[in-house]
């Protein structure tokens, strides 16, 4: 089993107000800009001040609640990121992008803009849209079974991975004659034909910098272990010991072996609810104070008012895994860093998702307090050492599953299917010649 | 058309609109930005990432791009093409009113409307549609896409932390439209945004385009050559318009144009023919800065248009926005001299640009 890297992997996951359903009636917080470009590029910047791996940021095409007391509404988290991605250089954008009413091919080639216009910092959390609500807001089908919801997800990822490979490297070709242009043997259909989707390909547009942006996955079941051990490469996981970490993090490399992936292409990186002060019993205190705003019952996590949220893929039976929102801690930062410490030297994960109580306030305290602490203790990095999110994790770059065998005599199966004709949509969009 | 009453009381001179399409099969964001910059510098009212005729194949995503581009420009429009015959209406009105937010009041929607083969075989709703039901699907798209961007009232954040009320219930309503092509209901998940509605665009010049967009466009594209041509079809767009109850400053007309700047009018010309840029489908205004100046001039003061979406003419990889900036250095003071052309921005949306009306939200 491979061993827990020296560097922890730190990630800040951003929504609304803070991850404390009361935190937007905390006095330091900005409720009134959650809407605005200006808030969510500060925190963006913040967290990139602290050298995060990445920033997760949450979404879905339904509203959060019903009740007037809760923050609610949420922008589309590819064009939020996107806004951001001018305004850093090196910290790695992961939004949510669903995956039940929306198309694959739509949202692959928004993920490949977005790691364009942040020169292969993008990532994707992809997300099930399970309420009754949802599947309203399109009318174009029934609310599938949980089982169902995971296995179109399953072909969903597929699909969209197999667009961004369907491009070889190299398939724009610079400085021809008449200026660059496409080796049209280079592009590749993807002729996926599945339960839930039929699609061609290939792409729109060549393939993103990192070749596939960064797949992170939520592992809030059985069925959703197995998914994302065969096909992410971070693993979100919401457990209360490093031993249940350690375990979980051990059957996900079993699966990744037994599918034929190197386990040491997964990063498994335990959400954390982070609530800090100076002393323990400051931060108890702010604990309270905020659970006392919260009219309803302190609990984080979704709410309950008709409108069932999913954290993951799906939120079928648990058995091994918990319900999200499980680890919190509420104290110091050295306490912090402690926990962080121990569970990396324990093997327990490799990296952690911070989820701040309040925000920006959570998020500065953070990196301000903590990182320095870890930095102390070599446990995280000091600048940034990559350009790229892959870079930062330690993954390489994966090569184009259709990528022509530079040895000749390879068999005849990996020759790729060529498209008779470029499509219309690459002549419309202005590419000049055709090998 | 815009100004046409106002004009003899004035004396004032018609004001033109300025637009730029970026050029197709470009993944550089450096040279998406090159040419915005280019573009605000000189004071146009927006910027289209279109894919040819239709979205959703052939190029990078428009919203994302766009998204990207309002951190690095302050006033210029951003308008992204995206299909309304593969995508859906709840989608669509969530993504172009976010691009609103982040960008504070400068997204626009052009409404693409034409099947094709590639989209097709890529998406779930395949080529399911007969041709002469399109635009009475994409009519009921637009009224859903607008019933999503009026669900929030105004000002229905509220954002009291006191009296612990984030968004008054009384003005997050539910949204609904039950039609022939969409039956969709619920709640939106964004506030009512900077412009109210963002601004739509139609591009078409076949009889049921006309209507669609007189129906429901803010900005109405239009390939016609020559000014007698596309005279005719501003004052027929006109008359359509008033058959949905939209007066002529409700609708703005611009012409897909292309422009080769230099020399005498052949030789532009046929440079322009040698870079690749069409010159069959649409009119392209070639010869000195000052016959071009004068002959675009002409055109909006004529009432054949309101203003141009230039295409820029760079090369695919998008090396370099010259010849935009060639326009905007050149072309751009001299339409200013003649009083037909913002010296700067007065406002700071793209409806502000256009002169437009924020619209009234559904009662």
């Amino acid at each position: 089993m491979p061993a827990v890297r020296d560097h922890v992997h730190l990630a800040v996951a951003l929504d609304g107000a803070g991850r404390h359903p009361a935190a937007w009636r905390a006095a330091d917080t900005r409720p009134d800009l959650v809407f605005s470009a200006a808030y969510w590029t500060a925190l963006v910047r913040e967290a990139e001040r602290g050298t995060l791996d990445f920033v997760r940021i949450d979404d879905g095409l339904g509203l959060q609640s019903l009740r007037a007391d809760r923050l609610r509404g949420r922008l589309d988290a590819v064009a939020l990121l996107a806004r951001t991605a001018p305004a850093t250089h090196r910290i790695g954008l992961v939004p949510a992008a669903t995956t039940t009413h929306t198309e694959p091919f739509q949202v692959s080639t928004a993920l490949a803009t977005l790691d364009f216009v942040a020169r292969g910092r993008a990532g994707w959390w992809p997300k099930v849209s399970a309420t009754e609500d949802e599947t309203r807001l399109f009318g174009r089908k029934a609310l599938a079974s949980d089982g169902e919801l995971l296995d179109e997800s399953v072909e969903f990822v597929d699909v969209v991975t197999r667009l961004w490979d369907s491009w070889e490297d190299g398939a724009v070709v610079r400085g021809g004659p008449r200026g660059d242009f496409v080796d049209r043997t280079r592009l590749h259909q993807v002729d996926f034909e599945g339960t839930y989707f039929d699609v061609r390909g290939p792409a729109a547009m060549p393939r993103p910098p990192q070749g596939r942006p960064v797949v992170t996955m939520t592992v809030d079941s059985e069925e959703a272990l197995d998914v994302a051990a065969r096909a992410a490469d971070v693993l979100y996981i919401d457990v209360s010991t490093p031993g249940q970490a350690r375990r979980l993090r051990a059957r996900a490399h079993r699966i990744a072996e037994a599918a034929g992936r190197d386990p040491e292409d997964l990063r498994v990186m335990a959400d954390v609810t982070v609530l800090l002060r100076r002393t323990a019993a400051q931060a108890g205190r702010a604990r309270r104070d905020l659970d006392a705003l919260d009219a309803c019952d302190g609990q984080e996590g979704p709410d309950d008012t008709g409108f069932r949220s999913r954290s993951g893929l799906a939120a079928g039976a648990a058995s091994a895994v918990r319900r999200p929102g499980v680890l919190q801690f509420t104290g110091t930062a050295s306490g912090l860093a402690d926990l962080v410490e121990s569970w990396t030297a324990a093997g327990a994960v490799d990296g952690f998702t911070v989820l701040p109580s309040v925000l920006p306030d959570g998020l500065t305290r953070f990196v301000e307090a903590v990182v320095p602490l870890l930095r102390e203790r070599g446990l995280f990095r000091t600048a940034y050492t990559a350009d790229t999110l892959r870079g930062h994790l330690g993954l390489g770059r994966p090569p184009s599953r259709y990528a022509r065998p530079k040895a000749p005599a390879e068999p005849a199966y990996l020759k790729p299917r060529l498209p008779d004709v470029l499509p219309e949509g690459l002549r419309a969009a202005g590419f000049a010649g055709i090998a | 058309m815009s100004g046409r009453s106002s004009d003899a009381g004035a004396g004032r001179r018609r004001q033109m609109h300025l637009a730029v399409q970026f050029p197709g099969g470009c993944a550089d964001f450096a040279a998406y930005e090159r040419i915005a910059r280019t573009a605000e510098r000189g004071k146009f009212d927006f910027c289209l990432l279109g894919d040819g005729d239709f979205a959703g194949g052939g190029g990078p995503d428009t919203v994302t791009v766009l998204s990207a581009l309002a951190a690095v420009t302050h006033r210029i429009g951003l308008a992204a093409t995206a299909t309304a015959v593969y995508s859906e209406p709840y989608e669509i009105a969530r993504r172009i009113a976010s691009l609103d937010h982040l960008s504070a009041g400068r997204a626009a929607w052009d409404m693409a409307t034409s099947p094709d083969a590639y989209d097709s075989a890529n998406y779930r709703r395949g080529d399911f549609l007969p041709a002469v039901r399109r635009h009475e699907r994409a009519d009921e798209f637009v009224h859903t896409v607008r019933a999503v961007w009026d669900a929030w009232a105004p000002g229905a954040v509220a954002a009291d932390q006191a009296g612990g009320v984030f968004a008054d219930p009384g003005g997050l309503r539910p949204f609904a439209f039950h039609g022939r092509y969409f039956s969709v209901s619920g709640h939106a998940t964004l506030p009512r945004s900077p412009q109210g509605n963002p601004v739509l665009i139609h591009a078409g010049d076949a009889d049921e385009a006309r209507d669609f967009g007189a129906a429901h466009a803010d900005v109405v594209r239009t390939a016609c050559t020559g000014l007698d041509e596309a005279r005719a079809f501003a004052a027929d767009l006109e008359a359509r318009a008033a058959g949905h109850a939209r007066g002529p400053g409700d609708v703005r007309v611009m012409l897909d144009a292309g422009f080769v700047l230099g020399g005498s009018e052949a030789d532009a010309r046929g440079r322009g023919l040698q870079a690749g840029l069409p010159d069959a489908d649409r009119p392209v205004f070639a010869g000195s800065a000052a016959h071009i100046a004068a002959r675009m001039d002409a055109y909006v003061q004529e009432q054949a248009c309101d203003g141009f979406v230039l295409q820029a003419a760079d090369a695919p990889d998008g090396s370099g926005s010259a010849a935009l900036t060639a326009f905007v250095d050149q072309v751009v003071p001299l339409l200013r001299d003649r009083g037909s052309f913002r010296a700067d921005y007065t406002g700071w949306t793209l409806r502000d640009h256009l002169g437009l009306p924020v619209p009234a939200p559904l009662p």
